[in-house]
């Protein structure tokens, strides 16, 4: 009988050799299908890499915490800044703590974030995964019995999956405190009233989805720079490539999430 | 300083000496088309099946002899055959391993040595023929069981792949981490120590890789590879891009762990030296199959200008 692995790398070559660009992206598609769908098998199977994974977890959040916090708050300051003059025609300055909370939690927060892990994250996996291969590391882990996929690729999709929401929240926090301080640029409103106004106007939809859709960018960010990083071509000029596709593929599937999820929310 | 400039000669540039044509005594390269390219190597295959004939036959007696005396060797390889695309890399490939030896691959770049030694371990899949690795056929075992016969092999790769992101201890214990789970600490921090002794680098410990020369990277590579006590040891060029003197250090650290450790071993180079050293058979191959077996001493009185062009 023909071994399983044996079936799937001849399939694989043979559709490497063909030439025609829409063939390879046709590839290249079922590729990252197979590849994303693999996670969800290797994912539940035991030894579980816990270590690894809570270092990854340190490097996606704890090591974008201050880019994502000074980001957020930027974020609030602009967007108040920006909003004021519009609601200050028709008397609405009292409701800009509300539009900026309902703004920043379902929308700015959430996809900013996702952005910025794109890049710093999903280059960085892509980079190194990359580099990994390059050197024969993949493989040196492959001959050693270990699982490569699930020891680097489940750990980090994991601690992205993870970490992006939380940063997400951390976002969304520290946007409405530049908010906040914006406000009283021009106005005066104690910080209790500011938050008190802005938890008035968030309702769950507003909350559930741009939560719910955070999971999405950080599994999708994570197993995106893996994959263009796992299979990289040897040669250095791979790694740099990796890396650079790995962001404008994380990117572009951020934006794509963001599309289903406003619709998958409006039907709601 | 006045005097100085006086002296100072502008500086003009000598016409070189020109070579005249009739001086140049190298043919003009000819550009050759497809065909020719593929007649070439066809010639060139044809050459080294007529060669390959006499071994295979001789390697089918000999894996025969073995069978009737019931000593199974490590490693049986028949009808081996990989390509990439049109090219042909491995066509029918026949050898054994016994239990202790060193078999050492040689051969010019390119013909398929690095190819046949992933498909041992299973980074490349062959295309025909059959791969035996302590009795078993390769092609049958499933990821998991691959991965438990992978355990019993180890892999010296030709850039030593130390896991940059991890220190030279890190880097030793992460396959004991994986796989010998129920080792103490303590015990998984001797044997580390006990590897870094055999390869004489206790003081490289909290290094990390990108601080190690590549004699020092490849002796680290060898002691991850040999803390699970493979019973086989597969080397891709240990000697590659190591001066003289840091070559023949892995070569007498090769024979010492198969003396210690009673490890069969596979070795892919073409450093004589390392050859010389080390092996206790050499097989060559050319274009994909094998043309010539026996010991150094056997090959080196080889009368084939082929196999001759290694020695001298």
């Amino acid at each position: 009988m023909e071994p399983v692995l044996n079936r799937y790398h001849r399939a694989r070559a043979r559709v490497r050799e063909k030439r025609s660009q829409w063939q390879k992206s046709l590839y290249q598609a079922g590729d990252l299908v197979a590849f994303m769908g693999r996670f969800f098998r290797e994912v539940w199977k035991p030894p579980y890499e816990w270590r690894e994974v809570l270092y990854q977890c340190y490097l996606v959040g704890y090591k974008s915490t201050f880019l994502i916090g000074l980001t957020g708050f930027i974020m609030g300051v602009v967007l108040t800044i920006q909003t004021r003059p519009s609601m200050a025609q028709f008397g609405a300055i009292s409701m800009i703590p509300g539009m900026i909370s309902v703004s920043v939690v379902r929308e700015i927060g959430p996809v900013i974030t996702a952005i910025i892990c794109a890049g710093k994250v999903g280059s960085r996996m892509g980079a190194e995964l990359g580099s990994m291969r390059v050197t024969e590391q993949i493989d040196a882990m492959e001959v050693s019995a270990v699982n490569p996929y699930r020891y680097l690729v489940v750990t980090r999709t994991l601690a992205t999956t993870l970490m992006v929401p939380m940063l997400a929240v951390f976002a969304d926090v520290i946007a409405l405190l530049g908010g906040y301080v914006a406000m009283n640029i021009h106005d005066t409103m104690t910080i209790q009233h500011f938050f008190l106004k802005a938890m008035s106007h968030l309702e769950f939809i507003d909350v559930f989805p741009g939560l719910v859709k955070t999971f999405f960018f950080g599994y999708f960010i994570g197993i995106i720079g893996c994959y263009k990083g796992y299979n990289a071509r040897r040669g250095t000029e791979s790694v740099g490539i990796a890396a650079n596709s790995a962001v404008v593929a994380a990117s572009l599937a951020v934006f794509v999430i963001d599309l289903i999820a406003a619709q998958v929310t409006d039907l709601l | 300083m006045n005097s100085n400039m006086k002296d100072t000669q502008p500086y003009q540039p000598q016409e070189p000496e020109l070579l005249r044509e009739d001086d140049i005594d190298i043919e003009p390269v000819v550009e050759k088309t497809e065909e020719e390219l593929f007649a070439d190597r066809q010639e060139r295959q044809d050459v080294a099946d007529v060669q390959a004939e006499s071994i295979r036959q001789a390697e089918e007696e000999s894996q025969e002899e073995l069978a009737k005396q019931g000593a199974e060797p490590v490693v049986v390889i028949r009808g081996l055959k990989k390509a990439f695309g049109d090219h042909e890399v491995l066509r029918g490939i026949d050898l054994h391993v016994n239990k202790g030896e060193n078999l050492v691959i040689l051969g010019k770049s390119g013909t398929g040595k690095s190819v046949l030694i992933k498909c041992l371990v299973g980074l490349e899949w062959p295309d025909e023929g059959e791969i035996r690795v302590f009795g078993r056929d390769l092609s049958s075992l499933r990821y998991a069981e691959l991965n438990e016969w992978r355990i019993r092999m180890g892999f010296l790769f030709q850039s030593a792949a130390l896991y940059d992101s991890m220190s030279v201890k890190e880097n030793l214990l992460f396959p004991l981490r994986q796989h010998k789970k129920d080792l103490s600490r303590d015990k998984k921090q001797a044997l580390v120590m006990e590897m870094l002794d055999n390869v004489g680098l206790t003081e490289s410990i909290d290094q990390l890789p990108s601080r190690l020369s590549g004699g020092q990277s490849k002796r680290i590579g060898l002691a991850r590879t040999l803390i699970l006590r493979p019973e086989l040891m597969l080397y891709d060029e240990p000697t590659t891009g190591l001066d003289t003197g840091t070559g023949k250090e892995i070569s007498e650290l090769m024979i010492l762990m198969k003396k210690k450790y009673n490890i069969s071993s596979i070795t892919i180079t073409h450093d004589m030296a390392c050859a010389k050293m080390t092996a206790d058979r050499i097989i060559m191959l050319r274009e994909g199959v094998v043309v010539a077996e026996g010991t150094y001493e056997e090959l080196k009185a080889s009368e084939d200008e082929w196999v001759q062009s290694f020695f001298y």
